[in-house]
This record gives structure tokens, C-alpha cells and sequence, in this order.
């Protein structure tokens, strides 16, 4: 019965992927026929070449690049929150991508706001780098610290940080810099180009998949580190490795779409909610599935009032977000998950 | 035969830099017979704690060895230290997300793969685990959803799963209602006999605790050392008044457990 549960929640994350997909096809700014939609797809004879190139240069990397950045910060959220033991641990609280921000902020700023191809792939470096170094020093602290609090605590500390760095450059810079940075800070899906997709892609499957590897001793760490380390796990090492792999997912998406808010937060909650359990064996897949799906709602929410074009993400995500994080503090003792 | 010993052992805390260490307890010479249930006894911040971590390899001994059947514990690796030694300790942890049995089932991992998944041996291992503990009716509830009480047998099944000739148990009783005290305490005794396990456990439940005790290790603060032996020796040498020295209680043989002393 339990395991029908489970199943029947992942079927479901799978069909509004299913159904999200050809509603982002269909919808934007531009009203493109769905016959013609159709046809720009199958490879087919469109009558506007740029109806086409609108399919396929822009909706198809959109949404998908929606897909994939869902399910890598909601997996980079539940490796976070397990490995803390805190509902409240997600990508944007450890620091990792203000280290990203401040790395854009650098370039952005220092270049004043040319938006270049040069200038593009500089943005990627900067925020790959600034990413990187954050965790670098997350993980020299955590191989100080035994308690994973007091480790989450230093983590926030170095948000803050990184917070103030970029608020002092913001300070300095031109307007144009700043202005550059401030839409870049909004979120978008529209980042990643039919060149760069299979890129994106594939690097997000290999650190998915990496994720996948976890399943056990995530499960360990769910009866806190002492248990853990009685049934043979390694606790530092492994959060070593958890940290790292969160923050290389929240380092790609944000270096590919901004800093996106609330998703790799609450979707670990909808998929444990959906699916009743805590079992990463279930709750891996199942998240992956929510993010996907939740990264698809989002962009198709950003696109629906056609007539102003695309709203930024980080507008749409708290609308998903708070409800679920209200759910969650309201009806703490119904979900016991964190007890 | 002796399943763990120690070998002049001190346990205690490094000192930082220079400082000399803070030693707890020293000299130690300890032994656990196999299928024996050993009761470690003492005050309030007399290094129990201590002592059972430095046991079970999680704190690194001032000096001295700890070894598991001649192999001194810091030589074995975690994972094969993980099927020789079981713990449980006092507090509720998280994990309350998983049914009881997905619960105990994390017992199984030291044997399972890199993958986790269960042979059929390990599911027959988990459902064995559930039934001692008496908790078989409960095997699909939610962790979360059980009493302190089921809760603490859930954590002695998922030692149990694991499969480990030794069981250390810190204050597996503590915050239990009397009823549920008294019966983890017969299930650890009925572990003893029909398993061969050797249990060590600290508790101040003395009352519900002896009546299955084999051997007690008593805390002598004064002499920062432990003294061992059989149960009802110990007891009628009268070195239980040495846990408190200084304190107005006494151990009545009557009760078994500490009283009032009776003032004049």
C-alpha cells in the first residue's frame, strides 16, 4: 500500500512533465498555431522561418533548461537539508550562490554591462569561480567542525559576506554594470542556447546521477551522524562529498540562469509530501521528478501574461514557494519527517 | 572468553597545544565475558559516556588500547567495526519519515552493497529483529508515529539487524515511563540468553536493571577507576555507596537501588 503510494506520486510528477512540456511549445509572446508548433518540432516545412526559429532556438532549450535547472537545485536541496538535519537548508542558504553572484557581480561590473559573447561566457567563468571558491572554504571548515549546525551557521556567515562584497562592487560600479547584474539577479531560462544545451544537459545528468549514488548514506544520516558512523559511514567524508555535489548543481544553475530562489528549498517538501516517506531510495527520484516539473510550471507561469513577454523567475518562484513553506510550519506536527 | 577488553586504558580529553590532557578515568582494565549483561553505574559526569564512546572507537584513548576479540578497535576499519559493535543511545533522532521497518533495515547496511538493496537474507534478518523486540505489529508504521517506548525497541531491533556479537547501550532508558523500562530491560536480558549477545549498557535505572544483570562496572570517582565484577558480589561488598561519595544516598539491598540515607 505504501509502496503503491510512492509509485503513484512519481507517476504523477511524470505526467505533468508531460503535460508542461507541449504547453511551454505553445505559449509565448509571440502566437505561433499549434499545427505550426507541430511542425517546427517534427522538422517539418514551417510557413514563417521565424515561428521555427522561435520553436526552436528559443522554446525548446527554454523549457528544458527550466526542467533541468528544477531538478538540480531541488536534489542539491534535499542533499542539503539531510545532511544538516534542517527542513530549512537549501542551495541559496549555504552561501554557494551568493558565491556564485559575487563572482558575476565581478565580472559584470568590472566589464560595465557589455553584453558580449565574450562578455557571456566571462559571466559563466565568474560564477563557476565564485561558486567553486565557496565551497572550497565550506569544506576546509567542515573538516574542522563535528556538528553540521554550527557548520550551516558558517555557511549563512559567508553568504553574508560574499553579500556585503557584492554590495560594496554595486557601490563602485557604473550603471549600466549594475543594471546588467540586477536583471541577471531577476533569473531566467532563456541563458542556455541550442548550443550550449547538450552541455548543460549532460553535466547536470552526470552530477543527477552522482546524486543517485547517495541513496545510502543519506539514509545513514537520517538517524544523525553517530548512528551513521555505527552502521559504517565515514560522516565527514560523505558530507565532504554531499557538499561538494550540492554545490556544483546550484553552481551550474546559477551560472546558467541566475540565482533562482525557493525551488531547491521547498520541492524536497512537495516530493516528501506527495510521497509520504523519507527514504531517499523514493524521495531521490521523486525530486528530481517535482524539480523537473516545478522548474516547467515556473517558466510556463513567466510566459503566460504573452503580451509583456517574459517575467523574471525569482517573481514567479516565492508564489510556489511561501504557500508550501506556510503548509509546512502550520502542520509542522502532521509532518513528521523532522522529528 | 572475553569479546572486548581494555589494556590500561585512560580516557579523557587531549589538552589543547601545550596543556596536559583532562583525564576522566585511567588505568582501566576492563573485560566483557561473551553472553554476559554488564551494568556501567555512576554519577552524573563520572566519564560513562566517555568510556562508551572510547569503546566503541568514536573517541581516541589518552592511552591504553580497547580491543574486540585481540584486535585493538583503532586497527579495525569503520565498516568492519560496524559488525562487531551495535549502539543505542538515549535521545530521539531524525529517520522519522521511514516505516519501522526501513528503519530497522539500516541495521543491514554494513552487509549490504553499494547500493543498499536488501537480499532476502537481509529481509529475513530485519523481520527477525522486529519480532525479538516485540514490535512486529508496528513493522509498517511511521517511525515518528511510534511511543518513546516502541521507539527505543525500533532502535534496539535495528542493532540487532545488525548482526554484532557486542551491543552498547547509553541510558537506553532514560525518559521511558516504568512498564517500558521494565521491558527493554527483559528484552536485553532475553537478548543475552537466546542470541549469546554481549550487552553493556549504562543506565541510572537500577532498580529495573539489576534483576537481569550478569556483571557491573561501577564508576569509583574518587579513585578514577571502575570497579568490576559479578552483580550480587559487588552488591553485598557494599561498593555501590562509592558512586556518590559525599552525597546523603545509599544503596539499599532492599530495593535495589540508591535511597535516602537515614539520618540520626
Amino acid at each position: 500500500m505504501l509502496a503503491n503510494r510512492r509509485f503513484i506520486a512519481l507517476l504523477v510528477f511524470a505526467l505533468i512533465i508531460a503535460a508542461l512540456f507541449p504547453a511551454l511549445m505553445l505559449v509565448g509572446s509571440v502566437d505561433i498555431p499549434a499545427c505550426e508548433v507541430w511542425h517546427a518540432l517534427t522538422g517539418q516545412e514551417v510557413s514563417r522561418e521565424a515561428w521555427r526559429i522561435i520553436v526552436v532556438d528559443t522554446r525548446i532549450p527554454s523549457a528544458c533548461t527550466a526542467a533541468i535547472a528544477g531538478a538540480s537545485l531541488s536534489v542539491a536541496g534535499l542533499l542539503l537539508q539531510t545532511t544538516f538535519d534542517n527542513p530549512l537548508a537549501g542551495p541559496s542558504i549555504l552561501g554557494v550562490s551568493t558565491g556564485s553572484s559575487l563572482g558575476v557581480a565581478i565580472v559584470m561590473l568590472a566589464m560595465g554591462g557589455t553584453a558580449t559573447l565574450a562578455g557571456q561566457s566571462a559571466v559563466l567563468a565568474g560564477a563557476l569561480a565564485g561558486a567553486l571558491l565557496i565551497m572550497v572554504v565550506l569544506v576546509a571548515v567542515s573538516s574542522l567542525l563535528k556538528s553540521a549546525t554550527m557548520l550551516l551557521i558558517v555557511g549563512i556567515l559567508i553568504g553574508y559576506l560574499s553579500s556585503s562584497a557584492i554590495s560594496l562592487l554595486n557601490f563602485f560600479a557604473t550603471q549600466e554594470g549594475v543594471h546588467s547584474y540586477v536583471i541577471w539577479g531577476l533569473g531566467n531560462f532563456y541563458g542556455v542556447t541550442t548550443v550550449q544545451l547538450p552541455w548543460f544537459a549532460m553535466t547536470a545528468a552526470i552530477l543527477l546521477a552522482l546524486s543517485l549514488l547517495f541513496i545510502k548514506p543519506l539514509n545513514a544520516l537520517l538517524l544523525g551522524s553517530r548512528y551513521a558512523e555505527n552502521i559504517g559511514v565515514h560522516t565527514v567524508r560523505v558530507r565532504n562529498r554531499l557538499l561538494l555535489l550540492s554545490g556544483a548543481l546550484t553552481a551550474l544553475v546559477t551560472a546558467a540562469c541566475g540565482p533562482i530562489g525557493f525551488i531547491g528549498l521547498v520541492v524536497p517538501h512537495i516530493a516528501r509530501l506527495a510521497l509520504g516517506t523519507s527514504n531517499h531510495a523514493y524521495l531521490m527520484p521523486g525530486t528530481i521528478l517535482a524539480g523537473a516539473a516545478t522548474g516547467l510550471l515556473c517558466a510556463l507561469i513567466c510566459v503566460m501574461p504573452s503580451r509583456w513577454g517574459v517575467m523574471p523567475v525569482n517573481a514567479i518562484t516565492p508564489i510556489i514557494g511561501v504557500p508550501v513553506i506556510v503548509y509546512i510550519i502550520l502542520r509542522r506536527r502532521k509532518i513528521f519527517y523532522f522529528n | 572468553m572475553n569479546t572486548l577488553t581494555t589494556d590500561h586504558l585512560t580516557i579523557g580529553y587531549p589538552g589543547r597545544r601545550h596543556n596536559s590532557p583532562y583525564i576522566v578515568l585511567s588505568d582501566l582494565n576492563l573485560s566483557l565475558p561473551q553472553a554476559s549483561l554488564t551494568l556501567l553505574v555512576g554519577a552524573n559526569g563520572s566519564g560513562k559516556s566517555t568510556l562508551l564512546r572510547t569503546l566503541s572507537g568514536t573517541q581516541q584513548p589518552i592511552e591504553g588500547s580497547v580491543a574486540i576479540d585481540g584486535t585493538p578497535v583503532s586497527a579495525i576499519s569503520l565498516r568492519q567495526r560496524a559488525r562487531l559493535l551495535s549502539l543505542v543511545y538515549t535521545d530521539r533522532t531524525g529517520g522519522g519519515g521511514l516505516t519501522v521497518r526501513e528503519l530497522v533495515a539500516l541495521g543491514r547496511q554494513p552487509y549490504t552493497g553499494f547500493i543498499g538493496r536488501l537480499s532476502t537474507a537481509d529481509r529475513q534478518a530485519v523481520d527477525h529483529a522486529i519480532e525479538a523486540v516485540g514490535i512486529a505489529h508496528k513493522a509498517d508504521s511511521f517511525a515518528a508515529a511510534l511511543s518513546d517506548g516502541e521507539r527505543q525497541k525500533a532502535m534496539i531491533a535495528r542493532a540487532l539487524a545488525q548482526h554484532t556479537p557486542i551491543i552498547i547501550l547509553d541510558e537506553p532508558t532514560a525518559f521511558l515511563d516504568i512498564a517500558s523500562r521494565l521491558e527493554i530491560m527483559q528484552l536485553l536480558g532475553r537478548l543475552v540468553r537466546n542470541e549469546k549477545k554481549t550487552v553493556l549498557l549504562s543506565t541510572h535505572d537500577l532498580a529495573s536493571a539489576i534483576s537481569v544483570a550478569d556483571r557491573l562496572w561501577i564508576v569509583d570517582q574518587q579513585a578514577r577507576s571502575i570497579i568490576e565484577g559479578n552483580a550480587r558480589q559487588l552488591i553485598d561488598q557494599g561498593v555501590m555507596d562509592r558512586v556518590f561519595p559525599g552525597r546523603p544516598v545509599t544503596f539499599s539491598r532492599q530495593l535495589n537501588d540508591f535511597t535516602i540515607k537515614e539520618t540520626l
